[in-house]
């Protein structure tokens, strides 16, 4: 390829609407930004005046007058302001900081905070007069790329002025109330004190020492202060306060555990300040997963933010610094365990559900937290640790349905029955016996047929051939028939299903209406269940069951269809088509032979 | 029975994907077929659909979409494949039910292909592009470990326009740098990840399932500080969710082979999952895992340590017992991978990892 002449090199071309373009829409989450970098200019610009003049306390004051369309917005300070080739080389070129080499000690460090203004304003004033110079510079940049720059007859005050008018888009945030909330939202705890004025009158504040910095939680007076403050800023009720320190971070804030229970999936709405600046008072990520019960407030001088500055970048900082939040809670939690019963137990019964969740995949929590959580079970709603005191056998089983079934014959065994139907109760319950050395075994059919009593033997003769025809009916559900005593006597057959067993019978309701080409698809995928037979229990001591020891031909048949199909109906288990089927059927079919059964006389 | 359906749904819903929320989902179901409900199963089962794919069931997920699919089709009107929602919608789903049926060898190549072809006729017959039928004949190339099919398997997927029921940007990236991996091409992959790395894009599972396939290329490469990095992050990303048994496995390879500390107990969290739950092709980097942490439990006089339950109903199981039970596991998969697919290269490959020799470009 033949290349034709080669210009000399020219510089990029900008075109500022489309950089505020890109900042307003993929940089800044909100227009209200602007409030924020205008303050951050303002501490930035203090601080400096501060390296060289170390008694210079500095002030920050913003002035609205008017509203809407004809408002007018100042924001100025007392800072080190800016000389002309100061104005032409960070403020005419974008992407250039201030800040130098020293960005640590300030806010901002990405030189693109006042192209913020042009996302609500087609012209920015700014009056400026640097600390040791006679002249002061006035500088008008405009939102289609040109500026004036020009030195002022009059002499401005040490320091910098912005002046910003609306444009129409930005017209809803320029009056006192908005302003005033923004300034308040993110700057209420810079430590230069801002005063706000307008038409009626004027305030001051920030320029206070952080609300928890020299908090001692052993005072009433401070926690009830403090809890007081996290109350306000996160509009929901408290009920502890826990210091945050981290020298890694150089951080400090507060934990807050809420005094009310919240879903996992809510995303943490933290706030996080950077160098006492609000970076987000939505911040997620700020704590552990498992830590869905506090809220923290935090100031940081050692995170690094995203561009935005409305997170702080995931780095190994940020990350040991969540790390560090985790442990202290821990910490309070494990001394909160020992030392204060009743509040632990306060914050179980508020919060039981994550700490379940935690315990379940954390050893450590699991030790520290099971005795504490509440399981249902044969003793009604009780903690683990009543359970494990009682002495008896302990088992669970893991559904609503199998508890209500045999809680009663648990009861008459003396044994202890935990209902494991819960979010996370079989897992953790499964879990004592690595954890806490104390075995709870699920109730599964070995129990059944080791623990319940085997009829006496006379029984079993008489009931010979009713176990051959069961054997045989029941073989073409895949269920096996089991004979046993067992209270209460009033119930006449017990069905078993594991979790195998029951995701079996999914499998089979799904084979029922699925079409040809995922019949071998759900048979390939069947292979994966261990091959299990559920056992239907029939109870020697029911009245029904005995009288079925007795020839009764083809209404036996019937008959333990029926109690096949009661049983899976006592277990609260869907029929299938083919036991409906079977249901009708054989309830049609008992109608039709008019049966009479009368217990036997013994 | 409404309400009751509706209340485990809710309740499911509020739960982070993993197994209690498929349990809720599960009873959702349950529930609405005790009472004979159909339009309630339906809605229930996509749910269930979606909490068991995203949860590390996808057996569960697959019965179930099975189910409704043969409503659909038999009443069309009562039970439409538009449920008003990505996740409830039958078309997206069916992407997830071949995407598992391609990882379990028990399903034949005639089936998956069958599975596509019924797929790309609904796809067609709505007059939704055929992108993500491609992106899975790409996704069946890869885990085949046939890097031959895969440059046009790949450019045939990227020609066709992106819909409504194209995945996310995060996936289709994430998809191409693991067709990269499986060429061997590191740099390119890399190069593709970018967007993810700088957390520029994510959904539900990225970064996580890419931090899991980048971590031992990584390591094996040498760039031992983006390995560590990935190391630091993944546990946290991969919490309890059995969804993200591969990136668990990797991770325990990782660490096993660096002898690190949370070694051991990283495989004893994770013991569980290797056995049950997500498709054997997920679980084999975690058997390997699994196999090389008891190794290493043995070399360092822990062997009669607890490994933890490896299936519901057994007892725990020492390092010691579970070294050679997870070796064979392994490679029974790789066999029955083999057995499917027509070659040997899944019995190599896992072959080479328990002895430690292999590059780690696959299971992905």
């Amino acid at each position: 390829m033949v290349v034709a002449a080669v210009s000399d090199r020219e510089l990029f071309k900008v075109d500022l609407r489309g950089i505020v373009d890109v900042l307003s829409n993929h940089l800044y989450s909100t227009p209200t930004v602007f409030v924020r970098e205008l303050l951050q200019n303002a501490v930035d610009a203090i601080t400096a005046r501060r390296i060289v003049e170390p008694a210079h306390r500095g002030e920050i004051a913003i002035r609205v007058v008017g509203s809407g369309g004809g408002a007018t917005v100042t924001f100025e300070d007392d800072g080190i302001g800016l000389d002309e080739n100061d104005v032409r080389v960070f403020l005419s070129t974008i992407g250039q900081s201030s800040k130098g080499d020293a960005p640590t000690d300030f806010l901002g460090q990405f030189g693109i905070g006042i192209l913020s203004c042009f996302v609500v304003s087609d012209e920015v004033t700014l009056v400026t007069r640097k600390a040791g110079a006679d002249r002061s510079i006035r500088w008008v940049g405009h939102s289609d790329g040109t500026y004036e720059l020009g030195v002022m007859k009059a002499t401005a005050p040490v320091g910098t002025a912005v002046y910003l008018r609306p444009k129409p888009e930005g017209e809803p945030l320029f009056n006192a109330e908005t302003i005033l909330d923004l300034a308040r939202k993110y700057g209420e705890l810079l430590p230069i004190e801002i005063t706000f004025s307008d038409e009626r009158g004027s305030e001051s504040f920030a320029g206070e020492p952080l609300p928890w910095d020299g908090m001692n939680l052993a005072n009433a007076s401070h926690l009830a202060r403090i809890l007081e403050y996290g109350e306000t800023i996160f509009a929901q009720p408290m009920m502890a306060a826990i210091p945050i320190r981290s020298e890694d971070a150089d951080a400090t804030g507060v934990a807050f555990l809420l005094a009310e229970p919240k879903a996992a999936h809510v995303p943490d709405d933290h706030r996080a300040y950077l160098r006492r600046m609000l970076v987000s008072s939505n911040l997620s990520g700020l704590t552990p997963d498992w830590a869905y019960f506090v809220r923290c407030v935090v100031n940081a001088n050692n995170l690094r933010p995203t561009a935005g500055r409305e997170a702080f970048y995931e780095d190994s900082r940020l990350e040991s610094f969540r790390e560090e939040i985790g442990a202290t809670i821990r910490r309070w939690l494990d001394a909160t365990a020992r030392e204060d019963p009743d509040l632990m137990a306060q914050f179980i019964g508020i919060h039981y559900m994550p700490l379940k969740a935690l315990a379940s995949q954390d050893a450590e929590f699991y030790e520290m937290f099971a005795r504490w959580l509440p399981f249902e079970g044969t003793r009604g709603r009780s903690p683990l640790g009543d359970y494990l005191e009682s002495g008896r056998p302990l088992h669970y089983v893991s559904d609503h349905d199998a508890y209500r079934q045999l809680a009663g014959v648990a009861r008459s065994l003396g044994i202890e029955l935990l209902d494991g139907g819960y979010s996370y109760d079989s897992q953790l319950l499964s879990m004592a016996g690595q954890l806490i050395g104390r075995e709870i075994k699920p109730l599964d059919d070995d129990f059944l047929l080791k623990r319940l009593a085997d009829p006496a033997p006379e029984d079993a003769d008489h009931a010979a051939t009713f176990m051959a025809d069961a054997t045989r009916v029941l073989a073409s559900f895949r269920a096996r028939p089991v004979l046993k005593e067992f209270e209460p006597a009033a119930v006449p057959a017990l069905l078993s299903l594991s979790a195998e067993i029951a995701y079996g019978r999914h499998m089979r309701a799904s084979r029922e209406v699925a079409l040809p080409l995922f019949a071998d698809v759900l048979d390939a995928v069947a292979t994966d269940l261990p091959d299990s037979v559920p056992l239907l229990v029939f109870n020697t001591r029911n009245a029904l069951v005995r009288a079925l020891f007795r020839d009764l031909g083809k209404k036996r048949e019937l008959a333990i269809k029926l109690l096949y199909v009661h049983a899976l109906m006592l277990a609260h288990q869907p029929l299938s088509v083919s036991e409906l089927e079977l249901l009708q059927d054989a309830t049609l079919e008992l109608l039709m032979q008019g049966v009479t059964v009368r217990p036997p006389a013994d | 029975m409404a309400t009751e359906v509706d209340d485990f749904l809710r309740e499911g819903a509020l739960m982070p994907y993993g197994s209690e929320r498929v349990r809720l989902h599960a009873e959702a179901v349950r529930v609405a077929d005790l009472h004979q409900d159909l339009e309630a199963g339906f809605k229930a089962r996509q749910q269930l659909i979606q909490s068991a794919n995203l949860g590390g069931d996808p057996n569960l997920a697959l019965v179930a979409f099975a189910w409704c699919l043969g409503q659909h089709d038999a009443d069309p009107k009562r039970f439409p494949a538009n449920g008003g929602g990505y996740f409830t919608n039958l078309l997206w789903m069916y992407k997830w039910v071949v995407e598992r049926a391609i990882e379990h060898p028990a399903i034949s190549r005639a089936k998956v292909d069958e599975l596509l072809a019924d797929m790309a006729r609904r796809y067609t017959a709505g007059g939704f592009s055929l992108r993500p039928v491609r992106k899975l004949e790409l996704q069946s190339a890869v885990t085949a470990q046939e890097a031959e099919r895969i440059p046009a398997a790949m450019a045939e997927w990227l020609r066709l326009r992106r819909d409504s029921l194209s995945d996310c940007m995060a996936c289709d990236v994430d998809m191409t740098s693991a067709a990269h991996l499986a060429t061997h091409d590191l740099k390119l992959a890399r190069e593709a990840a970018k967007p993810i790395f700088e957390l520029r894009m994510t959904c539900a599972e990225v970064p996580t399932v890419t931090y899991g396939r980048f971590l031992l290329p990584l390591s094996r490469s040498g760039d031992d500080e983006e390995a560590q990095r990935l190391a630091h992050l993944l546990p946290r990303k991969i919490g309890i969710n059995r969804d993200y048994v591969t990136p668990a496995g990797a991770l325990v390879v990782y660490l096993v082979e660096r002898r690190s500390r949370p070694a051991l107990p990283t495989a004893q969290r994770h013991a569980t999952w290797a056995l049950v739950g997500e498709t054997p092709l997920r679980r084999v980097t975690l058997m390997i895992g699994l196999a090389k942490a008891s190794r290493l439990a043995r070399d360092m006089g822990r062997g009669e340590d607890s490994l933890g339950i490896l299936l519901p109903n057994e007892p725990a199981t020492s390092f010691a017992e579970a070294e050679e039970r997870m070796t064979q596991e392994a490679m029974k998969v790789a066999a029955a991978f083999d057995a499917r697919n027509g070659h040997d290269r899944f019995s190599s490959t896992v072959s080479k990892h328990l002895a430690g020799d292999g590059e780690w470009w696959w299971p992905l």
